[in-house]
């Protein structure tokens, strides 16, 4: 095939060609580094030492754990498990769940997606969240609260999240606090045949880019 | 034409790779959560019927030993003091169901005036819920309108005689019995024992001659300790 490049064609072709190399250098280092960069690479990572069971019913046996290499070291700091046993009806147990950015970066969360096993025995729609959500600045000098729901239920847990957190800046060093209350229902005859819940949240962090707010006035 | 499909494509293909390689510019944590709930269940055994006593001086007061005439009565001498030996079965904790166990004591009991049958019933909580005061249920058998019933006299751990008469009475054995059992701690921590005495007294008139036996039936249901209505 024959065509006569002009000027502004090769412009567009150079800008193509310097994406496609761009992207496939990218991904191929990616890949190349992928297995072992989950701590060296990460945008945010999990505050271990402030992830934490706060208050749990009587009788409710609830811990949170990270996955760990044979040497008991903890190999994953964007992975969380908040396990509860022992839960009844009108029981609860709250965690504490703290992420921090430590990439160069300010960023922002972009959403919050839910994903859960709905069967017969599924305690999913016996239960309802309740939280807070921080913002510890400056040094862990002081928090300010981004925003907080009550008696959520499971299924509208993300989009709660998400309203919260969407285009909140967090910048270097930052934290983000989620005290995350779990209640369940407390009508014991719901029970009845409900076993076991098994649900995961995936927040999205993203780089943050201002809103365009300088041709309009601030809103609250 | 062409230079103007050719113009789409290339912005296309552009438009896919910054996809790309914004996406490399994102991180995905996961916050994963497990919950289960815990095991009801709770183990009712029996040590059976522990005595029967035979009143044969007639004083009341069932006692058995030196000086006393009063006789313990063991299966093989029931036939001598002309008795069926009385006999108690319970059935162990069902976890079918709403978070509950069902458990069961069943009597049958064939007195003359002047025995006495004692039996203890063991109740232990061996599942990781603590539980309630059971809630009772009583199968009233052959009692209705039963003159052997409404003689017998009947205590729990030693409490008041229970009081009434036909089904009332037995409502009334129940409720003494879920009150003599209440809360137990779970993990086999909570136990209860409880004993049930059952006296036709030497004054028991002629109302209760050629009664043969009786039988009479108790439902447990345990549930789950729930602090907030507790």
């Amino acid at each position: 095939m024959r065509f006569k490049i002009g000027k502004y064609k090769s412009l567009l072709v150079f800008a193509v060609v310097s994406l496609i190399i761009m992207g496939l250098s990218y991904n191929m280092a990616g890949a190349q580094d992928f297995r072992n960069s989950a701590l060296a690479y990460n945008l945010m990572v999990l505050v271990p030492e402030e992830c934490e069971v706060l208050d749990t019913s009587p009788g409710v046996l609830a811990d949170v754990e990270f996955q760990r290499d044979k040497f008991g070291n903890i190999s994953d700091k964007t992975n969380i498990n908040l396990m509860a046993t022992n839960v009844y009806a009108g029981a609860h147990a709250e965690f504490r769940i703290t992420a921090q950015n430590v990439s160069d970066i300010t960023l922002s969360v972009d959403e919050y997606k839910l994903e859960f096993e709905q069967s017969e025995d599924s305690l999913a729609d016996l239960i309802y969240f309740s939280g807070i959500v921080k913002i510890i600045r400056y040094g862990e000098q002081y928090y300010d609260e981004l925003g907080s729901f009550e008696n959520v239920s499971l299924t509208e847990l993300d989009d709660n999240l998400t309203a919260i957190l969407k285009y909140r800046k967090i910048d270097l060093k930052e934290k983000i606090v989620l005290e995350l209350n779990q209640q369940f229902d407390n009508d014991q005859a719901k029970f009845a045949g409900r076993t076991n819940l098994s649900y995961r949240l995936f927040p999205v962090f993203v780089q943050y880019f201002p809103q365009n707010d300088k041709t309009t006035p601030e809103s609250e | 034409m062409k230079r103007t499909k050719f113009v789409l494509l290339a912005l296309v293909a552009a438009m896919i790779l910054m996809g790309a390689g914004y996406a490399a510019w994102s991180q995905t944590f996961t916050i994963n959560s497990t919950v289960s709930t815990g095991e009801l269940f709770v183990m009712i055994s029996d040590e059976g019927i522990t005595s029967v006593i035979v009143d044969k001086d007639g004083d009341g007061d069932y006692v058995v030993g030196a000086g006393e005439t009063d006789e313990n009565v063991t299966p093989a001498t029931a036939d001598a003091n002309y008795l069926v030996y009385p006999t108690v079965a319970t059935t162990a904790g069902d976890t079918s169901g709403a978070n509950t166990t069902l458990a069961k004591i069943e009597y049958t009991i064939d007195l003359y005036p002047g025995t006495q049958v004692t039996s203890e019933i063991n109740f232990e909580n061996l599942g990781t819920i603590k539980t309630k005061q059971p809630v009772v249920s009583a199968t009233s058998g052959t009692i209705i309108g039963d003159d052997l019933w409404d003689d017998l006299v009947i205590t729990v751990n030693g409490g008041a005689a229970i009081d009434g008469a036909g089904q009332d009475k037995l409502n009334n054995l129940a409720d003494a019995i879920a009150a003599a059992v209440g809360a137990l701690e779970p993990n086999g921590d909570g136990e209860a024992t409880v004993t049930i005495v059952q006296e036709l007294p030497i004054t028991s008139g002629n109302e209760t001659e050629n009664k043969e036996s009786l039988d009479w039936e108790v439902e447990l249901t345990f549930e789950q300790y729930n602090d907030l209505t507790e």
